[in-house]
C-alpha cells in the first residue's frame, strides 16, 4: 500500500516535467479547421471532425453538381445531334469528347493540386511527429522498437512521396491524356496504355503499403522481444541493487515509464486527430467528385455514346486514383502512430 | 524517379503519335503496314533505352540519412529517460537523508548529487547542519551503507 502510494505520487511528479518535453506538433493551418477543441474522448473528437467536414461540403457540392449538369447537358445535346440524319457522328464525337474533357479537367486539375498539396502537409506532418513518437518510445526503453519504427516509417514515407509527386500524378495526366485522346481518336492501343497507367499507379500503391504493413510487422515481433529481454535485464539490475538505492531506482524507473507512456499516448492521439483533420478536408472534396462522376457516367450511359460514357468514367477513376494516393500516405502515418501507442510494432 | 517519368512520358507520346500517324492512311493499305512497323520499332527503344541509364547507388544515401535522424531521436528519448530518474532519485534520497536526521532529532540542508550514468545512481551529498559526533558518525554510516554514496563523498559543512 505504501508502496503504492509513493509510486503514485512519483508519477504524478513526473508526468508535469515530462509533459513539455514531448508534445505533439500543432495541426497544419489546412486541418486547424476541423481539428475539435477536445481531444480527450477519441470517439467524439472523431465524430466532430467528420460532421465539420459534411457542414463545410455545400458549396462543394454545389459546384460539383454544376460541373455534372453542364456535362450531361453536352451528352444530350451530342446524342439529339446524332439523331439528325446525314449528320458527321465523328466530328461531333470529337467536339463532345473535346468539351466533355475542357469541362471536366479545369476541376481535376485544381484537385490534383490539392491532392498533391494535401501529400506533402501529411508528409511533412508526419516528419515532425515521428521524432517525438521515437523519443517517447525510447524514454519507455524501446530502443530497437522505436529505431526499426523510425527508419521503417520515414523511409516509406519519404519514397512514397516522392513516387507519388515525381511519377504518379504525371502518370494521372497522362491516363487522362491517353483516355481524351481514345475517346477522340476511337483507338484500342490508347485504351490500353490507359489501363496500363491505371495498372502502374494501383500496383505501386498497393506493393508499398505491402511491404510497409510486412515491414511493421516483422519487425515489430523481432525488435518487441528484443527490447522486452533488455527491459527485463535491467530490471534484474536494478533491483540486485543495494537495497534502498534499488527501490529508489526500481520506483522511480516504473515511474518514469509509466510517465513516458502517458506522454506518448496523448501526443499520439493528438497526432491521430491532426492527420486525421488534415485528410478529411480534401477526402471529402475528392471523394465528392468521384461519386458524383461515377454517377454521371452511369447516367450518360443511358443517354449518349459509350465511349463518351467511359471518357467521364476516366476521370471519375483519375479521382479514385488521387483519393488513393492521399489515403495511403496518411494510413502510412496512422498505422505507424498506432504502432508507436502500441509500443511494439 | 525523373527517369521513370520521363520514360512514361515518352511511351504515352509514342502511342499517341503512333495512333495519329496510322490514323492518317487506310488500314489496308500498305503505307499503314509501313507506318504500323516505324512505330513498332520506336516503341521497343524507348521501351529499352531507360533500363542502360539505371543508377542504383544513388537510393542508398536515404537510408543512411534516416538511420541519423533516429539515432538522434533515440538519444533525446534516453536523455530525457536518463534526466527524469535522476531528479526523482535526488529527490528520493534527500528526502531519505533528511528522514533519517528527523530521526536523530538533526535540522539539516542536504543536496545529493547524482550521476547521469544508466542507471542514474547517487554519486555525492552535501549536508549542512549542527550535529554531534556520534550523531555525524551513525548518519554517515547509514548513507554508505544504504545510499551507496562513500564517505568520502559526503561533504559535511558546518
Amino acid at each position: 500500500m505504501k508502496l503504492l502510494l509513493i509510486f503514485t505520487i512519483i508519477s504524478l511528479c513526473a508526468v508535469p516535467a515530462a509533459a513539455c518535453e514531448f508534445t505533439a506538433p500543432a495541426v497544419p493551418e489546412s486541418g486547424a479547421m476541423y481539428m475539435p477543441q477536445e481531444t480527450e474522448s477519441f470517439q467524439s473528437a472523431l465524430w466532430e471532425m467528420f460532421c465539420d467536414a459534411v457542414s463545410h461540403m455545400q458549396p462543394e457540392l454545389s459546384e460539383v453538381a454544376s460541373v455534372c449538369l453542364s456535362v450531361l447537358i453536352v451528352i444530350l445535346l451530342v446524342s439529339f445531334i446524332s439523331q439528325i440524319p446525314g449528320g458527321n457522328h465523328t466530328t461531333v464525337n470529337l467536339i463532345a469528347a473535346v468539351s466533355i474533357s475542357l469541362i471536366l479537367l479545369r476541376n481535376t486539375h485544381s484537385l490534383i493540386h490539392l491532392g498533391v498539396y494535401t501529400i506533402e502537409e501529411l508528409s511533412e506532418y508526419g516528419k515532425l511527429l515521428l521524432p517525438i513518437m521515437t523519443s517517447a518510445l525510447a524514454a519507455q526503453g524501446y530502443i530497437t522498437s522505436s529505431t526499426s519504427l523510425y527508419t521503417g516509417t520515414a523511409i516509406f514515407n519519404t519514397l512514397l512521396c516522392a513516387l507519388i509527386s515525381t511519377l504518379l500524378i504525371p502518370l494521372i495526366y497522362l491516363y487522362l491524356s491517353s483516355s481524351i485522346a481514345a475517346c477522340m481518336i476511337d483507338d484500342g492501343t490508347l485504351d490500353n496504355l490507359s489501363k496500363l497507367m491505371k495498372t502502374v499507379i494501383v500496383w505501386s500503391l498497393r506493393t508499398i503499403l505491402y511491404i510497409f504493413t510486412g515491414y511493421i510487422g516483422i519487425t515489430g515481433v523481432v525488435s518487441g522481444s528484443t527490447d522486452a529481454a533488455a527491459l527485463k535485464a535491467a530490471k534484474l539490475s536494478i533491483s540486485g541493487f543495494v537495497p534502498v538505492v534499488g527501490g529508489i531506482l526500481a520506483d522511480a524507473s516504473e515511474a518514469v515509464l509509466v510517465g513516458a507512456s502517458v506522454i506518448k499516448n496523448t501526443a499520439g492521439i493528438y497526432g491521430i486527430l491532426a492527420i486525421i483533420a488534415v485528410f478529411i478536408g480534401p477526402f471529402i472534396k475528392i471523394g465528392t467528385h468521384y461519386l458524383l462522376l461515377k454517377f454521371t457516367g452511369a447516367i450518360s450511359g443511358i443517354a449518349g455514346t459509350k465511349k463518351l460514357s467511359d471518357l467521364i468514367d476516366h476521370f471519375s477513376n483519375a479521382m479514385g486514383l488521387l483519393l488513393a494516393m492521399t489515403g495511403s500516405v496518411c494510413l502510412l502515418l496512422l498505422i505507424s502512430t498506432v504502432c508507436y501507442i502500441k509500443g511494439v510494432g | 524517379m525523373e527517369e521513370i517519368k520521363q520514360f512514361f512520358i515518352s511511351i504515352t507520346a509514342c502511342a499517341i503519335l503512333s495512333t495519329i500517324f496510322a490514323g492518317l492512311f487506310h488500314k489496308n493499305s500498305s503505307m499503314h503496314t509501313l507506318i504500323k512497323m516505324i512505330c513498332g520499332m520506336l516503341m521497343i527503344v524507348t521501351l529499352v533505352r531507360p533500363v542502360t541509364n539505371i543508377q542504383l547507388m544513388e537510393m542508398t544515401v536515404l537510408p543512411r540519412h534516416i538511420s541519423e535522424q533516429a539515432q538522434m531521436a533515440i538519444s533525446s528519448g534516453e536523455e530525457y529517460r536518463i534526466d527524469s530518474l535522476a531528479s526523482i532519485i535526488k529527490e528520493e534520497a534527500e528526502t531519505y537523508i533528511l528522514d533519517k536526521a528527523q530521526a536523530l532529532q538533526c535540522i539539516l540542508d542536504v543536496e545529493v548529487i547524482v550521476e547521469k550514468d544508466d542507471p542514474p545512481f547517487p554519486a555525492e551529498v552535501y549536508i549542512r547542519g549542527n550535529l554531534s559526533y556520534e550523531e555525524k558518525c551513525s548518519l554517515q554510516d547509514l548513507i554508505a551503507r544504504e545510499l551507496h554514496i562513500a564517505k568520502e563523498n559526503q561533504i559535511w559543512i558546518h
